[in-house]
């Protein structure tokens, strides 16, 4: 009787274990294998210089400090950084934010559950500095995990340079890297093999490394389904998009027109940031084969701006999850437009109910080869998503001049570039082309080749 | 009162040249008004020196240089005995009397030097290389006003030369810090034993063969002109009104400014010291034979001996190449088989090997934003007077003395942002370059970056790679330091900017 009851009682049970693991396999079909977070908290005014002082000591060593060690999240935080952001009103008023910015692997309330976790203390020492935290009697891992969650903003367009490749698969591949580069160093050279024999030998020698071995699998993938409706998705919006077009090129048409005549009218900024400014944001670049940057600004004012910097931004999302998500941002070889490989992560935020938007990305090299990068290759880009802001390079025809402007441009970034208190950043000897060969060396473990194929693939090992 | 000698130096407007001979091309550049060492590097005068001065008064430091200024060589003219140009320092344009408002127009690079900590890093000056450690232009040595490059005939004749000027100026309260001597060496070589500076940014306005290569534009050299984005670089543009005596052209962009910095550039010196033997030792250790050790040290450089690059003689040397200048890299050695990809000159001039599409006109003209006019001279003797390396390799065992010797590295250069400190950090330093992961430049570049020590050099083979590690420096910077090279009428203005304050 009584194993009735059990029998009876465990079915339910059951019954929600299987939902429930149908919900994950649902959220997991549902969400993007990397995603932003971006938070966004009002300080306290009295605490802000506090606040800073925290935030320098987490800057001494973002992996292992005792407030807030990043380390303990390496199987999921690429990027973080935190900054504080002036308010919409400043000067008069004081509304600083600090702001929160990374990119996670999983979902962002996962992330934000470990940090609460796990750090407890550690968001304690940083966030009691800002309003409506809970007060101390009220600091469960509940009532922080709402504040945090409260405080999000979403990314009105979020880069990402290879979707689906996490942060422990780019540093497995770099062992495997090194490994490879150890053991190529063991033989002796020049090597007498054919391209296909050395292969193999190279095979051979992962399978039998006990710490290496693993890589002979492929790395973990969104899955098939994922893939599918990521596709429909694309599809979808897609054939909508040229549905909109054909019915309404005349409005779209006459809306450059706008644009272009207010443009004409538009002050552009003429003067270089103060040397002490531009001396003090270098302080703290150059320390990794990458660099963060973070700009703000405000937007022109109007409508027409507002609207225009929405669609912009909307058609920018769309072609960075669907089109320029596997290495290479905006290059479309039809067009014979070039694309960069320099850039990991980017976020675009807008603010203060469309009045300002923040720029925050994580790229290769020194800001003068990022910025040289961009207005050689993709000045097109930069003109239609930043020239919004207030202030920005003329453009004509919201695509041209603009950014092709050198000095004006690199003058409005120096104006409005934000300084980064706090940097994290995990892989920080890796480049993304490095990272995006590593990827091909272990691909190239699977598989037949033949001799050509292999000997481009032993190239991927200089 | 105004001294007579400026008052003649009004600004004349692009007037035609009076030697036509000289250029073959048609040009708006008023050629008196350049300093000749961006035009010509002085190669028919061997001998040269470059002392380093501050100025204790200004007001007596404005009378001698003034003198001075009718005595200064311009582009006009090909000196036969002797030349002299004159380049300041920040701090020397302060200490001359240009008043902050018009020296804070100067380019950020040029106002914040290159001691700042971010310039380190980008450098490579950290550790031994850290400018507490120069002789020169570093924190704990004398501030210097300006620079004196002096070019003469031969040995006695420049000694004469520099002697005389230095008296002249030591009576005016122009006190010398300290004078670079320099010694050309046999075949145009560098101190390792490579010919050196073939590869020059060819200047359509400068060209005496009529030559017709893809040209850089001249405002990626000069001030003034179209750059290569078609644009004007920043440059010190000042109210009409501080012009006091009408000496400077206007902004030929059409703002109601004048133009000091037209006809004018900037000029980075860099006292980069050679250790010969380390580098020779190294290399026959790795290589194992003297002949593979050449053949490594080649592959290094991306150039043998003799200059003939490894894209057109990949197995030998061949001295008999003409033009030494004439290859690009994408077409024939995409991969690095030939000339690695991490090699000294595929770094500081890819040429066509670089995005955006590699091997097209697109890729040139992205190199052709980073280059740099170089007019640097060697120092010190040589380790053998033949250069050669085989017998270099031949003194390894015998004790030297060590001798200092190098280069004195000068290049001249619009926007040393964009193009000395791009060239040394994006391509030289960077151990990233060309998707390489631990690569630094062979000869010039930083042993360690990122906290991380960097020190690998790959040669690209078939079917895999050799690598060497553990590569130690073989070039250490004992000084340097950013300056600016007025034009004729900048130098008249800069000169009496004190006077009229």
């Amino acid at each position: 009787m009584t194993s009735l009851v059990t029998h009876l009682t465990s079915v339910p049970r059951e019954t929600t274990g299987l939902l429930n693991r149908l919900k994950e396999k649902a959220k997991g079909f549902l969400d993007m294998p990397q995603n932003a977070i971006n938070l966004f908290v009002p300080i306290e005014e009295d605490k802000e210089p506090a606040l800073r002082e925290v935030l320098e000591a987490l800057q001494e060593d973002t992996h292992h400090n005792a407030i807030l060690p990043l380390a303990h999240f390496s199987d999921s935080l690429h990027f973080a950084r935190f900054l504080i952001y002036e308010g919409p009103e400043h000067p008069k008023v004081y509304g600083s934010y600090l702001v929160f910015i990374a990119n996670v692997d999983g979902p962002v309330d996962s992330f934000l559950q470990q940090l609460v976790h796990k750090s407890s203390a550690g968001l304690d020492a940083i966030f009691s500095a800002c309003r409506n935290y809970p007060p101390k009697s009220k600091r469960t891992r509940n009532a922080r995990m709402k504040y945090l969650q409260q405080h999000l903003l979403p990314a009105q367009a979020f880069y990402v340079n290879t979707i689906g490749r996490g942060v422990k698969q780019i540093q497995d591949e770099e062992r495997l890297r090194q490994g490879l580069q150890e053991y190529l160093n063991t033989l002796s050279h020049p090597v007498e093999l054919s391209a296909t024999e050395l292969r193999l030998q190279i095979i051979n020698h992962v399978a039998k490394s006990p710490d290496l071995f693993w890589a002979l699998e492929p790395p973990v993938r969104p899955s098939l389904l994922w893939k599918a409706k990521e596709n429909l998705r694309f599809i979808t919006l897609a054939g909508l998009g040229v549905v909109v077009v054909t019915f309404t090129w005349p409005l779209i048409l006459g809306w450059v027109v706008v644009v272009q005549i207010k443009e004409m009218g538009d002050e552009e900024l003429t003067d270089r940031a103060s040397l002490e400014r531009l001396n003090q944001l270098r302080a703290d670049e150059d320390f990794a084969v990458h660099n963060q940057f973070s700009a703000a600004g405000s937007l022109k004012p109007g409508l027409i701006r507002r609207l225009t910097a929405r669609s912009v931004l909307s058609l920018a999302q769309f072609s960075l999850r669907h089109v320029f998500n596997n290495g290479d941002l905006a290059g479309i070889p039809l067009l014979g437009l070039d694309g960069v490989d320099t850039i990991h992560f980017a976020h675009w935020i807008m603010l203060d109910n469309d009045q300002r938007l923040l720029f925050a990305s994580n790229y290769d090299g020194s800001l003068e080869s990022y910025m040289v990068d961009f207005i050689d290759k993709v000045s097109w880009g930069l003109n239609v998503v930043f020239s919004n802001g207030q202030g920005y390079p003329r453009t004509n025809w919201l695509f041209f001049d603009g950014a092709r402007n050198e000095q004006r441009f690199k003058d409005y970034l120096g104006h409005h570039q934000l300084s980064t208190l706090v940097w994290h950043a995990p892989y920080k000897h890796l480049s993304a082309v490095n990272i995006a060969n590593n990827a091909k060396i272990r691909a190239g473990l699977r598989g037949r080749m033949n001799e050509k194929q292999a000997k481009a693939w032993l190239q991927r090992l200089s | 009162m105004k001294d007579a000698v400026i008052g003649k130096m009004t600004y004349t407007l692009d007037a035609s040249q009076t030697d036509s001979q000289f250029l073959s091309y048609p040009n708006p550049v008023d050629l008196r008004e350049i300093q000749g060492l961006v035009v010509r590097g002085y190669g028919n005068l061997p001998a040269a020196c470059f002392g380093f001065f501050t100025i204790n008064s200004a007001a007596k430091a404005r009378k001698a240089l003034s003198k001075l200024q009718a005595r200064l060589t311009y582009a006009e003219e090909r000196p036969a005995l002797e030349a002299i140009n004159l380049a300041w320092t920040y701090q020397g344009l302060i200490k001359i009397g240009v008043s902050k408002e018009v020296a804070d127009e100067f380019s950020n690079e040029f106002r914040s030097g290159m001691n700042t900590e971010h310039k380190r890093r980008i450098l490579g000056d950290e550790q031994q290389n850290a400018p507490e450690h120069w002789h020169w232009g570093g924190p704990d040595t004398p501030s210097i006003d300006f620079l004196l490059l002096c070019y003469a005939k031969d040995q006695a004749a420049l000694e004469q030369l520099y002697q005389s000027l230095k008296e002249a100026l030591a009576s005016s309260a122009v006190e010398e810090i300290l004078c670079l001597d320099t010694q050309l060496l046999p075949e145009a070589k560098e101190h390792f034993g490579f010919r050196d500076g073939i590869a020059q940014p060819f200047i359509k306005e400068f060209d005496r063969q009529g030559r017709n290569f893809t040209p850089v534009p001249l405002g990626e050299i000069l001030l003034g002109y179209p750059n290569g984005y078609d644009r004007y670089t920043q440059r010190p543009l000042i109210p009409a009104e501080l012009d006091f005596s009408n000496q400077l052209p206007p902004d030929p962009e059409g703002s109601p400014t004048r133009d000091l910095g037209k006809n004018g550039t900037y000029l980075v010196f860099r006292q980069m010291s050679q250790d010969v033997p380390a580098f020779w030792r190294y290399l026959k250790e790795q290589a194992g034979s003297e002949e593979k050790a050449i053949r490594l040290a080649s592959k290094m450089v991306g150039r043998w001996p003799s200059g003939t690059p490894m894209v057109m003689s990949p197995e030998q040397d061949d001295p008999s190449v003409t033009d030494k200048d004439a290859f690009a890299y994408h077409d024939t050695d995409q991969q690095g088989f030939k000339c690695p990809l991490g090699a000294h000159i595929r770094r500081t001039h890819p040429r066509d090997s670089l995005q955006p599409e590699p091997g097209s006109e697109k890729s040139v003209a992205f190199s052709n934003r980073h280059r740099l006019l170089r007019r640097g001279r060697p120092y010190g003797d040589p380790f053998h007077p033949t250069m050669d390396p085989m017998e270099y390799m031949k003194l390894l065992d015998q004790d030297q003395p060590s001798t200092e010797r190098g280069l004195h590295f000068i290049c001249i250069n619009a926007n040393i942002g964009r193009q000395f400190e791009f060239v040394q950090h994006t391509w030289a330093n960077n151990p990233n370059f060309n998707g390489l992961y631990q690569d630094p430049d062979p000869i010039i570049g930083s042993r360690s970056s990122y906290g991380l020590p960097q020190n690998h050099f790959t040669q690209q083979q078939s079917p895999v790679r050799s690598q060497i590690r553990e590569m130690p420096e073989f070039v250490r910077i004992k000084g340097g330091g950013y300056f600016f090279l007025p034009s004729r009428s900048a130098q008249a203005f800069i000169l009496s900017a004190g006077v009229n304050t």
